[in-house]
């Protein structure tokens, strides 16, 4: 009898599963179909989703359109469209880009396109006007085919979908000249079109099937979220990359099988844990803690177990495969004289600036300048392990939370001195960051990407919570107080102002320092090549714990201070998961391998939207307030949609904004420069140039 | 009892709620059936609502140097969370469109100390910049007061610290302990402490089973769940209430689904459910409890009280299922109360009546009876220490009593009456074809229980008029 309750039980909980399960299972089947067509691995896939589905939600809920025509405008018609302007606008120019940079480019489409659709169809989420799917009274009718567990309509068209879509895509790829042709120009373009077969088109078709697919899951899966949010599609898309990965991104049927496995994985220990927690209590911890977690840590698990994906090697940067991996592009023709006059000009300027700032500045500008400072301090770990490391960490965010944490946990509640916490806080998150490291020393660079991802997603979903982490109350009174050193109490914003660009002036230096040690030395000779490194006895997995246990102890001491800076962790506000990947577009996007890059993207993050979005700025130039139009303040989207479109230079140059323009206006002056000096060479008694110019000239050259 | 068959004369059903569920742990302090004129707790405030003579309230004295403050206008701010809400829910809008409607019956009335009530500023603190708008508004300091209902109050330190009135509801309760200069409208909740309603409503409805769920990311919503396991062991013998299943750790959004968790109610013979989640957390509830033939188990929905588009709009999910409010429902005899003047002037105003909005009336009416009370040459501190002063404000009948002079600090477990409210009540409705219904008598409309004495006992039905 007990065994017939077991086994209905197990039959219950696959059937329980099996929707979300389905769902996990679109987005694992659109995953790999876009990384089969089109060589991307691409995180904006839940942004593509999302547009569908707003539209979608907008025509046929909204404005009352009929299942039909909103399923075509939204699935047939805005889908594929969008496809084929992502691949005809970005990814055709990006198919020999490394895979790291084109997940780059996709991570800052993941944050662009949402916030793009909700400005342009004027969406905002209600709670309680739930999206429909696309078939009448699809949350409401119920079948039981089995007697056991009944699906919804809706449910049933997403597993029929899943399945048709799944046999006719891995028919498509199987039997079809196309599917070939489309696997053919991931592989090599230049050798597809050599055979006659127009690279371009071919891809664009791919990019507009698998938009289409987007489309098609986005609307499908809409029905079971709450409110329309980009987070929860975000969610999904990273839950989904377990699924996906069980196949090594290729395989169609494995894909499917691992979403619908994860769903019902997880019914599984929801039934079960809790009624082995009532009898074991060891195991409620685990119930409590570890449940919520279960996709992440099964992603995390995949990724580091999967030997195949181990295995793989890939370009792990763009700028890898080099040997060696060149300095800043712009450095390579800069004028030394010049560049210690610009030095020395920027140094006095930044002076005046202080010299403004601590005696003009109110303490709106005091917080936000603070908020730079200390931002910068954390991007400086950007800095370190992408810029110098050349992986792409999307647990900053995490690390960072770590450090506030710490400084939470050691000087409010247990009376530490505010800055021995933060660097206690530096240490821990610097140890932790190295621990992860371990796993995941071998996998290549999209897959560190994804694995820091589930460790970010881990993290929010578990540690924050402990009471001996996130306290009592993790989402609010994480009170954290302003350091007292001795007679120098740095209560004041002005004072925590200067104790943090002291401590933003040291991390530089030890960045830069770093850079140039054995430490940052082996790690340029393992971007170049990492066997030829072997060779030498360098040891790359000794590497990777260094530079990630330095990248994560430098976020978390600036995580800590942007704690003591604001009076409290804020955890939801400032570490979030979603929001690291804002942090690491913006970094990418100014510059990952210079401490300017970091300094720029703080700025860019924390005076951005009161200069530029609020009109302050535009106040200045007209000299009065009250003349700035009143087409501000401009809504706050903006910002995701200016620097995830940002982040599309990555892939074409990975140096960053600041450095490329440093680079052009340097190759500008070179040229006016050589033309002035061919002038010269045919006046009479004209020189052949300059000779502070030539060899800036040869250097551009 | 079935949930279509939920008896409406029954008094009272109920239970708490979440992000404002902190309500459910919140208390209200008074004597029963106490009249508007007395509401605010001193008396020149009290009789103000009777004052409405068409020349305002108060005398006009020239004063300066008050933040906000002209011999024409008195300037606030709304601060909130707007567009960027991920929960979907109105807030900065409706709290708006509540202070507002109130500030045109006032000004329509000729205003307070011969000036005019304004909203000069409002703020969208874009979820993640509540401390800089905070602080923008402490270093303009153009507003005399805020009236601030985010999702992160992570700029009411800041405001505190300039000294700035903050009027709130009771979403921010820890952000708001211990602040003599913030004004939550119902004192700050213990949200965990054991609660007589937990137990009263499920008794009422014949259920003997409860579960409490909620969500594990949200500390209010574990809480929640915390004080329905605490009440139960309390008071569970006494109300012939057990529990049958609780989790506080679902995931935001229910991704997984909510199957197995149903199932094991349903295993465990639940026949209530007291829900810590959002309006759209309770949707996905209440499909699975129908898809699993549990549609009569009563459901107890944290929020969503007063948003007519979305009761109608799920009407047959809904069907039957109860909300608590800590403001004065709706549906209640509007009669001698402040609710006739709300349901008229948000008419004015082309505003639609929401949970929010009837918030944002009752923050301004506490705003304004505290400047009232703080005489002609009022300024912040003045106001401050004139609030702090109420012991009995309702609001002209909005809310149940509060008194300011020591609810700024929860009340605990351990101590529930030093800083807990005389007397914890709240107003039930039930939806019935996609409209809410009141529970109970629409003359007595507040369901309250005496806190001095921590034994088990009924509730009495009372008005505050």
């Amino acid at each position: 009898m007990l065994a017939v309750s077991v086994v209905t039980d197990v039959f219950r909980a696959v059937l329980q599963g099996a929707p979300p399960g389905t769902v996990y299972a679109l987005v694992a089947l659109g995953f790999v179909l876009a990384y089969k067509t089109s060589g991307v691995f691409n995180l904006a896939f839940g942004a593509q989703a999302y547009v569908s589905a707003v539209v979608y939600f907008k025509t046929h809920v909204e404005w009352g359109w009929g299942i039909v025509p909103s399923l075509l405008v939204s699935v047939v018609l805005l889908a594929p469209l969008l496809g084929l302007l992502l691949e005809w606008a970005i990814f055709r120019h990006l198919r020999t880009a490394p895979p790291v940079a084109t997940l780059v480019v996709a991570i800052g489409l993941a944050l662009a396109l949402p916030n793009i659709v909700d400005l342009v169809m004027n969406f905002q989420a209600l709670t309680g006007r739930a999206p429909q799917g696309i078939v009448p009274d699809g949350n409401s009718v119920f079948y039981d085919p089995f007697g056991v567990y009944s699906f919804s309509r809706n449910e049933l068209v997403a597993m029929g979908v899943a399945v048709v879509a799944m046999a006719s895509l891995a028919a498509l790829f199987r039997f079809s000249a196309l599917g070939t042709q489309m696997r053919a120009v991931v592989e090599s373009p230049r050798m597809t079109e050599l055979n006659g077969i127009a690279a371009d088109r071919v891809s664009a078709f791919a990019w507009a099937l698998s938009s289409l697919f987007a489309g098609l899951a986005g609307v499908l899966i809409a029905p079971r979220f709450n409110t329309l949010a980009p987070n929860e599609f975000f969610n999904i898309v990273v839950v989904a990359v377990a699924a996906a990965a069980v196949g090594r991104l290729v395989s169609l049927p494995r894909a499917l099988a691992g979403g619908l496995g994860l769903g019902i994985l997880i019914a599984l220990f929801s039934t079960f844990l809790p009624r082995w927690s009532d009898q074991h209590t060891w195991l409620a911890p685990i119930q409590e803690n570890v449940a919520p977690a279960i996709p992440f840590l099964v992603l995390f698990g995949v990724i580091v177990l999967v030997p195949s994906l181990r295995r793989e090697v890939s370009a792990s940067d763009p700028l890898a495969g080099v040997d060696p991996p060149p300095v800043g592009t712009a450095k390579g023709i800069e004028d030394p004289r010049r560049t210690m006059i610009t030095r020395l000009v920027g140094t006095a300027v930044l002076f005046g600036l202080a010299a403004v700032v601590f005696t003009q500045a109110d303490a709106v500008w005091l917080f936000l300048i603070t908020q730079t400072l200390v931002l910068s301090i954390v991007f400086l770990s950007i800095t370190v392990v992408t810029g110098l490391g050349g992986y792409i960490s999307l647990c900053q965010g995490a690390f960072a939370a770590i450090g506030g944490f710490a400084v939470f946990q050691l000087a409010e509640l247990r009376g530490w001195p505010s800055l021995t916490a933060a660097v206690a806080g530096a240490v821990i998150a610097g140890i932790v960051g190295a621990i992860l490291a371990l796993p995941i020393r071998r996998l290549s660079g999209i897959w560190v990407a994804i694995a820091t991802l589930a460790f970010a997603y881990f993290f929010d979903a578990v540690m924050v919570k402990f009471s001996w982490v996130g306290g009592s109350s993790a989402q609010a009174a994480t009170r954290v107080p302003r350091p007292l050193i001795g007679a120098w109490d740095f209560a004041s914003d002005k004072a925590f102002l200067a104790l943090v660009a002291v401590v933003l002036v040291v991390v530089s230096v030890g960045v830069s320092l770093l850079t140039r040690s054995t430490t940052g030395r082996q790690l340029q000779a393992i971007r170049g090549s990492e066997v030829a490194a072997q060779s030498i006895g360098i040891s790359p997995v000794r590497t990777r714990v260094v530079v990630f246990g330095i990248s994560a102890a430098i976020a978390g001491l600036g995580g800590a201070l942007l704690a003591i800076h604001q009076e409290n962790v804020n955890y939801g506000s400032n570490f979030s998961p979603f929001g690291g990947l804002f942090w690491l577009v913006l970094v990418v996007t100014f510059g990952a391998r210079s401490t300017g890059g970091a300094v720029a993207a703080g700025a860019a993050f924390s005076l951005f939207d009161r200069l530029l979005l609020q009109g302050t700025a535009l106040g200045w130039i007209l000299r009065d307030a009250e003349r700035i139009p009143e087409l501000f303040p401009i809504s706050p989207k903006w910002r995701f949609v200016l620097f995830g479109l940002g982040a599309l230079q990555f892939a074409r140059h990975p140096e960053g904004v600041i450095d490329m323009t440093k680079k052009r206006l340097l190759e500008k002056r070179t040229a006016k420069a050589e033309r002035a000096g061919a002038d010269d060479a045919g006046r009479p008694g004209g020189t052949e140039g300059d000779d502070a110019v030539r060899p800036v000239a040869e250097a551009a050259r | 009892m079935s949930r279509k068959n939920l008896s409406l004369s029954s008094r009272v059903l109920g239970t708490f709620l979440v992000g404002a569920l902190a309500l459910a742990a919140c208390g209200n302090s008074g004597d029963d059936d106490v009249d508007a004129a007395d509401a605010p707790g001193t008396t020149e405030a009290a009789e103000s609502g009777s004052e409405d003579s068409g020349e305002g309230s108060g005398e006009f004295q020239a004063i300066s140097g008050v933040p906000g403050v002209t011999d024409d206008e008195i300037s606030f701010a709304v601060l909130s969370t707007g567009e960027s809400n991920p929960l979907g829910y109105c807030l900065l809008a409706c709290i708006e469109d509540g202070v507002k409607a109130y500030f045109d019956w006032r000004n329509s009335e000729g205003g307070l100390h011969g000036r005019d009530l304004v909203v000069s500023k409002v703020v969208d603190d874009e979820l993640g910049n509540n401390q800089v708008k905070a602080l923008e508004l402490t270093e303009d300091s153009d507003v005399f007061g805020v009236f601030s209902v985010p999702l992160i109050a992570s700029g009411f330190a800041d405001l505190a610290s300039a000294r700035v009135p903050v009027w709130t509801n009771v979403v921010a309760a820890s952000e708001s302990a211990g602040q003599e200069t913030i004004f939550q409208l119902s004192g700050t909740p213990c949200i965990k402490c054991p609660a007589m309603s937990n137990l009263y409503l499920p008794k009422q409805a014949g259920a003997t089973t409860v579960a409490a769920i909620g969500y594990g990311v949200s500390q209010a919503s574990k809480d929640q769940v915390a004080s329905v396991i605490a009440s139960v062991e309390k008071w569970g013998d006494d109300a012939g209430i057990e529990l049958g299943y609780t989790n506080d750790d679902m995931p935001y959004g229910l991704p997984n689904g909510i199957g197995p968790e149903v199932t094991a109610m349903k295993e465990a013979g639940v026949d209530y459910v007291i829900t810590a989640f959002d309006q759209g957390g309770a949707l996905a509830l209440e499909q699975e409890l129908e898809r699993q033939g549990m549609s009569d188990v009563l459901v107890q929905l944290p929020q969503g009280y007063a948003d007519a588009e979305f009761a109608a709009a799920n009407a047959d999910l809904l069907e039957g299922d109860i909300l608590s409010t800590y403001v004065r429902p709706l549906e209640a005899n509007p009669e001698g109360t402040q609710m006739e003047h709300y349901l008229h002037w948000m008419e004015e105003r082309g505003a639609t009546v929401t949970e929010y909005s009837l918030h944002g009336w009752v923050m301004a009416d506490l705003a304004y009876q505290g400047i009232l009370a703080a005489g002609p040459q009022f300024d912040r501190e003045a106001v401050i220490e004139a609030t702090n002063q109420f012991t009995d404000y309702t609001g002209g009948g909005m809310t149940a009593p509060v008194d300011y002079s020591r609810q700024h600090n929860p009340p605990t477990i351990d101590d529930p009456v030093t800083n807990g409210p005389a007397q914890r009540c709240f107003g039930y409705v039930t939806i019935t074809g996609g409209e809410f219904e009141l529970i109970g008598d629409p003359e007595k409309p507040w369901t309250c229980w005496d806190q001095a004495d921590g034994e088990w006992h009924e509730p009495t039905a009372t008005n505050f008029e």
